[in-house]
């Protein structure tokens, strides 16, 4: 099931208004029937239409509190972007002790992740092709590997956070004496693409994180232990820098990279990186991309507007130590920070495998293109003229059903 | 032998349109299941030839088409003609006016590039006739 992606609709709220299908950077919704489908084969996660959608229609796939239930040892991956959810006066100790009232018996904070994975980028950064892309975005190398495969190879080739958490998680619980199967690793993430990218890694065949909980389902109860007296706080062990990879720029920040170049918005992030394709940034090492705008602090499956998100990460940041915390980590076992398999192109847009075949549904495409408007407006349900004409050669629609068609 | 073929009108000096045929080439590639390098040079080479209309033709047709075994890109323009065409093919050689430089276009990269994407590259140009540019890439 390598198609496997985690962006859902709950059909009862859809009412096939098409305001999804337009956003979509892969072209990959189509409103059938009055309902919004998705197809997998296309999909990145990038959560574009969960965030487009008026009705709260698509959500995240993620796993729920049950889940909790099925490991003896429950180990909590809050994400850095939660700490950007909360009014000023929850104080961020207090979010993190709270997942012990919820039921879990450890919390490791992915920003101590960020901390040592922004040193190994550091180091990538002085000796591999330029311009290097950041690889932090599941939803961004997903994109990379559809639209512009050639650029896969400009892609830092270092585990993501939230893997890196998951690893020494898992680690240092065996360490002390526990079994690997009593072990839940529990991600509590910002957005699908992460949901993805632990059930379906593309540079692993098996993640460390068995389950992925979103920030937005916790919200509420976080935010209730995190008001009540008895609630253990946890001390904060990553540097300002290591949570300020919740935002867009902070990676680039930690990682110490000077000319480099900051991406958010998954449009523009297309953007940018068709530039890249055709060699228009020559001078620059380091480009971070993220579909969120903001970045996480923006995903789709967040409580609090980017903006304000943002400024209060940097708030918080600021008032923390200010330096990479990555002592220790010439003990670690590097082969937690590397890609274990390579990331290979997916292409998503072919009409078919065999050159002539593909050329002839070509003829046919622009055929039938030519007795369409022009308009893209999706009222047949696909994003654009020629996406329609491309869905009826590819034979799964049966007419083409344009209501402006001369 | 059936082919497929994108054809895009270019405007002198339009720059704000600049690389939307090119796009349209590319899209028209991801139809096919070619090797992401190939495809990226095809990528390099319209935007070049179109960027090249913008800047220094009257106005041209940038065409991008797929044989079986190959892509060729061609752009044609109704004019003034390459001056001195071995110069033009140097790297940081640019006619390109102070205006245009300073949209931070015309640095003398195009025809090079173009070149070194191409597997084929055939150049007229004369003050009459205008400029006309076959670059071929082939499939593998
Ligand atoms: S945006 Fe998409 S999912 Fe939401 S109601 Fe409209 S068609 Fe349905
Ligand atoms: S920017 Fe962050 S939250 Fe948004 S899709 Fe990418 S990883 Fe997820």
């Amino acid at each position: 099931m390598s198609n496997f992606h985690s962006v859902n609709l709950r059909e009862g709220l859809c009412n096939g208004c098409t305001a999804c299908v337009t956003v979509c950077p892969t072209e990959a919704v189509r409103v059938n029937s009055q309902k919004a489908e998705i197809m997998t084969t296309r999909c990145t996660d990038c959560g574009a239409c969960l965030r487009a959608c008026p009705n709260h229609a698509k959500t995240g796939r993620v796993d729920n509190m049950k889940d909790l239930d099925n490991y003896k040892y429950k180990i909590a991956l809050p994400d850095p972007a939660i700490f950007g959810q909360f009014a000023p006066d929850v104080q961020p100790e207090r979010i993190l002790g709270s997942f012990l009232s919820l039921g879990f018996d450890e919390v490791f904070d992915v920003a101590t992740a960020c901390d040592l994975v922004s040193k190994k980028i550091k180091e990538k950064i002085v000796k591999t092709n330029h311009p290097l892309i950041s690889a932090s975005c599941p939803a961004v190398i997903r994109l990379i590997q559809a639209l512009y495969p050639d650029l896969i190879k400009n892609l830092v080739t270092i585990e993501a956070p939230l893997e890196v958490a998951g690893q020494l998680a898992r680690k240092k619980a065996i360490e002390r004496g526990l079994d690997s199967e009593d072990i839940g690793i529990f991600y509590i993430s910002p957005c699908p693409a992460k949901v993805t990218a632990v059930k379906r890694p593309v540079a692993r065949k098996k993640s460390s994180v068995n389950k992925v909980l979103s920030i937005v389902d916790l919200y509420g109860n976080i935010l209730k232990f995190a008001n009540m007296k008895n609630t253990k706080t946890l001390q904060l062990k990553a540097s300002g820098k290591g949570y300020g990879w919740a935002r867009a720029g902070g990676e680039s920040l930690a990682v110490g990279a000077y000319n480099n170049v900051v991406v958010d918005g998954i449009e523009h992030v297309t953007k940018v990186l068709g530039e890249i394709e055709i060699g228009k940034l020559p001078n620059v090492d380091y480009i971070e991309c993220w579909a969120c705008v903001g970045g996480c602090v923006g995903g789709p499956l967040v409580v609090e507007n980017p903006f304000i998100a943002r400024v209060k990460i940097r708030k918080k940041a600021e008032l923390l130590n200010n330096n990479v915390q990555s002592s220790g980590i010439d003990k670690l076992d590097h082969s937690i920070f590397e890609w274990e398999e390579e990331i290979k192109p997916r292409q998503i847009m072919s009409l078919d495998n065999n050159m002539t075949v593909a050329i002839s549904k070509g003829k046919k495409l622009q055929e039938i293109l030519s007795k369409l408007p022009g308009y893209d407006c999706g009222a047949c349900g696909a994003p654009t003229c020629r996406a329609h004409a491309e869905d009826f050669v590819q034979g799964s629609i049966q007419s083409t059903r344009c209501v402006f068609k001369k | 032998m059936e082919t497929l073929k994108v054809v895009w009108q270019v405007e002198k000096m339009d720059f704000t349109r600049a690389g939307e045929g090119s796009s349209k080439i590319k899209k028209m590639l991801h139809q096919f299941s070619i090797r992401p390098d190939i495809m990226r040079r095809v990528a390099i080479i319209s935007y070049e030839a179109e960027v090249n209309l913008v800047i220094h033709s009257f106005g041209g047709v940038l065409q991008g088409e797929v044989f079986p075994d190959k892509v060729v890109v061609t752009a044609k323009d109704k004019g003034p003609g390459i001056e001195d065409l071995s110069k033009a093919m140097k790297a940081g050689f640019s006619t390109a006016p102070l205006e245009v430089r300073e949209l931070g276009f015309g640095a003398g990269m195009g025809l090079p590039n173009i070149k070194r994407s191409a597997d084929k590259l055939d150049l007229q140009s004369s003050e009459e006739e205008g400029t006309e540019l076959v670059a071929t890439v082939y499939l593998s």
